[in-house]
């Protein structure tokens, strides 16, 4: 009964709403515009703060701090070495050949970025008219030639870098651990890059020119961004990655990583790093289970401790707490937006309220014929969620020119605010919920009219 | 000394032994606006027995709108006990009190009161709505009602399409379909032309007859008044029965009530 009562008064609802268009039309056009600006404010917030990647919960993050020669000492013995560039310029270093000694079955990689310049080869007509005696030269102008000028963000990882922090890829897949090992000249492009250099789809087993050296893309990003990268928490708030590379080929490219921070070195040679004090390297690991925790605890100490050499072992939680993202003006604007949304909703009030006024006679008659206080009520409550509801839909006509013109107009990142089924379903849900919370006191006004009043019988 | 007997009133329904339909007793309502109290209804007592009907009439501002809205649970009162069906409706719950007008009560207004946007079909069906009863057994109860009532052919049609009589008519049959036990009619023909409205009286006088339903009707026309089994007049709110100038309530004034046809003061 309950759900036949609800259908006949979402049907009188409908019918109320189509009595008097003039008004419904005013309050759909001023939830519409409110929450079109609410939907603005979202999609820049969602931008920043929203659900991107999802590392997995496992993950933990080791730091180590200590000179030179106490970690080559560390390593030694085993098959991994320590790449001298990037423990120089505090770099993540992935040693996963290390688990492999230590019996911990666990995913690893360590991460950093660097400054790259990124171009499509020249077609071959183009290249053999430039030089019809051999094969076209590495450099020079072909498709995308604004981003060969300017240097793109590029990040080194590890195979296991896209499962272990969630990074989904709308086409291809990452290379494998077995590739990694081989050497092969892969990479995986953002979605951007993709969009940008192949804007009819074709980028998937495409060659890609990074500082003139050719890599095959194997995958391509489903999303932009993040803005945050849970990976690299100092990098938030600037332009996306658009590269993803196997982590040994910054040795092919001889590339440093972008934003280098020295501890204490005494010179740029191999000599003065070995000489130096302290230097700094730091990784991701996967550590699913309490037993894989302890060991992998038992195994730091076993390497480091005898070095006394200080080892920060962090979970995911800690990490977070260690490297929440600055707070920006980006939380404001959306408070911002939620009251001007909360606005709307006061005005929708005052409308309901002269509607409830109007309409007291209708009201009369269903209580004469039995209808409890409730059922008109909530009746009322259904023509505001339907109300409310039209505009939460209608706002993406304000949102989607807003996201348009602020991408074309605003550089502020590379990363382009835009409506997806998440920030369409926040906005519809909030827009009926604040029409719904406005509509509360109209509705209990109506509904206890005494039915004399209502029938104007006193 | 002689004593005449009056022969039994063949229009009046059979003199019951069960409770009354209607017991009102001391019934008191009052408006108040700021500072400003005025008595609508001045320690009403007053009993309708099951099948009678009833005719109330009086000048404007008498009270006897508000004595109907009383009756139907449409007003509350500030003293005095209303028996409605043996049950007292006093500190009843709205809850309680919708079902009752629901249930028990069917309401004829003077402006028909029909809902614009629904047809004649779904107008008689919002009472029904809130019965809970099946889909198929509304449908069925609705075709009945307007069967009998002629209306058949109008179905389909909204209320601004039908005549005065008719839509009078479909507010009659609104408020029979739930088959109350007492119908209240608030000058049920005042907005009818005269061959509307005396088809409307026969209407309320054989459902009266027929189907036994207790009837209260307030009305300005004599004439009309003049087929209810019982006549009271309603000065000032406070009822009055014309035939023997006994107000309610008084000393030595037996209270109006028990079976249609007898009244205080009669002999």
């Amino acid at each position: 009964m309950a759900l036949s009562l609800l259908l006949y008064h979402t049907r009188l609802a409908r019918m109320s709403l189509r009595r008097d268009p003039g008004l419904s039309a005013t309050i759909v056009a001023v939830m519409t515009v409110v929450s079109g600006i609410f939907s603005t404010g979202l999609l820049h917030y969602l931008r920043f703060y929203g659900p991107g990647p999802t590392p997995t919960p496992a993950l933990h993050h080791v730091e180590v701090e200590t000179a030179a020669r106490t970690l080559l000492d560390a390593f030694q013995g085993t098959t991994a070495a320590p790449n001298a560039i990037a423990a120089r310029m505090r770099v993540s270093y992935p040693h996963y050949l290390l688990l492999a000694g230590s019996h911990i079955p666990a995913r690893e990689t360590g991460t950093f970025r660097a400054r790259l310049l990124v171009r499509r080869p020249a077609p071959p007509s183009e290249a053999a008219e430039r030089s019809p005696s051999g094969p076209p030269p590495p450099t020079g102008d072909g498709a995308g030639d604004a981003a060969w000028r300017c240097p793109r963000n590029a990040r080194f990882v590890n195979a296991d870098f896209f499962g272990m922090f969630g990074l989904e890829l709308g086409a291809g897949a990452p290379w494998t651990r077995a590739e990694e090992a081989a050497h092969e000249a892969v990479v995986v492009i953002s979605k951007r890059l993709g969009d940008e250099l192949y804007p009819a789809g074709d980028a998937l087993g495409a060659t890609l020119l990074v500082n003139g050296v050719p890599y095959r893309i194997v995958g391509i990003c489903a999303a932009h961004g993040p803005t945050a990268p849970p990976w690299d928490p100092a990098a938030a708030g600037g332009a996306q990655d658009v590269l993803y590379l196997p982590f040994a080929e910054h040795e092919r490219l001889v590339v440093s990583p972008e934003m280098p921070i020295h501890v204490s070195p005494r010179g740029p040679s191999t000599t003065d790093l070995l000489a130096s004090q302290e230097i700094f390297v730091s990784y991701w690991t996967e550590l699913p289970t309490e037993e894989s925790r302890r060991a992998y605890r038992v195994y730091l100490d076993r390497t480091f401790g005898a070095r006394r050499v200080p080892v920060v072992l962090r979970d995911l939680s800690a990490l977070r707490a260690a490297f929440a993202p600055p707070p920006t003006a980006v939380g404001f604007f959306m408070l911002l937006t939620t009251t001007i949304l909360l606005g709307g909703g006061l005005i929708m009030t005052r409308l309901l309220l002269a509607k409830g006024l109007a309409r007291g006679d209708e009201l009369g008659i269903f209580r004469a014929l039995g209808a409890p206080r409730r059922s008109l009520f909530s009746r009322q409550l259904i023509e505001a969620a339907l109300l409310s509801g039209t505009a939460g839909v209608l706002s993406m006509l304000i949102a989607g020119p807003q996201a348009f013109f602020y991408n074309r107009s605003v550089a502020d990142t590379d990363i382009p605010i835009s409506i997806t089924p998440h920030s369409f379903g926040i906005t519809l849900a909030a827009t009926v919920g604040v029409g719904l919370l406005c509509a509360l006191y109209p509705a209990w006004r109506a509904s206890t009219r005494a039915p004399t009043v209502a029938l104007g019988r006193h | 000394m002689a004593t005449t007997s009056h022969p039994p009133d063949p229009s009046a329904p059979p003199a019951s032994a069960t409770p009354a339909m209607l017991d009102m007793r001391g019934v008191r309502k009052v408006y108040r606006a700021g500072l400003v109290e005025t008595e609508a209804l001045s320690g009403v007592t007053l009993s309708v027995s099951r099948g009678e009907f009833l005719a109330i009439m009086g000048p404007s501002g008498s009270g006897k709108t508000t004595f109907l809205s009383v009756a139907g649970l449409l007003d509350d009162f500030q003293e005095g006990e209303y028996v409605l069906d043996g049950e007292n409706v006093r500190g009843l719950s709205d809850q309680r009190l919708s079902r009752l007008r629901n249930q028990k009560l069917g309401f004829i207004f003077q402006s028909f009161n029909l809902i614009p946007d629904l047809d004649v079909f779904d107008n008689v069906d919002v009472p029904l709505r809130y019965r809970g009863l099946p889909s198929a057994q509304r449908d069925r109860r609705i075709e009945e009602t307007l069967a009998k009532l002629g209306l058949v052919a109008r179905m389909r049609h909204l209320p601004g399409q039908l005549s005065g009589g008719q839509q009078q008519r479909v507010a009659i049959a609104r408020a029979l379909v739930g088959r109350p036990q007492l119908l209240l009619a608030d000058e049920p023909t005042g907005n009818l032309d005269s061959a509307s409205a005396r088809q409307i009286m026969d209407l309320l006088a054989r459902i009266n007859v027929e189907e036994g339903m207790t009837i209260i009707m307030v009305t300005h026309d004599h004439e009309f008044a003049a087929r209810a089994h019982r006549k009271l007049h309603i000065l000032d709110g406070k009822l009055i029965d014309p035939r023997g100038g006994v107000r309610p309530g008084e000393a030595g004034g037996a209270p109006l009530g028990g079976a249609p046809g007898r009244a205080a003061g009669a002999g």
